[in-house]
């Protein structure tokens, strides 16, 4: 049985977003909010793999 | 065979199949976007039209479950295959 099963749900988040040592938070994950106001035609999305020019980012192999 | 018409019918309907994805997704996390809904729906209308259009012409794109009955005789065998275009 894991030692912290019968801690409080907060303490349990306190202590995932905490760290002893540093006082700093964990990473956080974010995405910005999208907006639809322009697109590609139908035939270039599909060449790109997306609808949205913002989105279309092709990995480029380095040389 | 000329395949040329059918093909360039055939990636018209994977084109706007694509579109009607991308919007489906997007309206997924903002289902009260009109424009994007106004446009899911156009693409839907015409992906629908240019389907019948490829099957009145060159007969089922699917096997079974969306299209329609089969008419007389398994036409879904009766044309090439994707890859083959």
């Amino acid at each position: 049985m894991k030692k912290d099963f019968y801690k409080s749900h907060k303490q349990m988040l306190v202590d995932e977003e905490c760290n002893e040592d540093t006082k700093m938070i964990l990473a956080h994950s974010y995405v910005p909010w999208q907006y639809y106001d322009k697109a590609f035609c139908p035939q270039e999305a599909l060449m790109k793999g997306t609808l949205f020019p913002e989105l279309y980012g092709p990995y480029k192999p380095p040389k | 065979m000329n395949c040329e018409q059918q093909l360039s019918m055939l990636i018209k309907i994977q084109e706007m199949e694509f579109v009607a994805v991308e919007l489906n997704l997007y309206l997924d996390t903002h289902p009260c976007d009109k424009d994007a809904l106004n446009d899911f729906n156009c693409a839907v209308e015409m992906l629908r039209k240019y389907k019948q259009a490829y099957e009145n012409e060159y007969g089922p794109l699917l096997n079974f479950g969306k299209g329609e009955y089969a008419k007389g005789s398994w036409q879904w065998v009766e044309e090439p295959w994707p890859w083959e275009l």
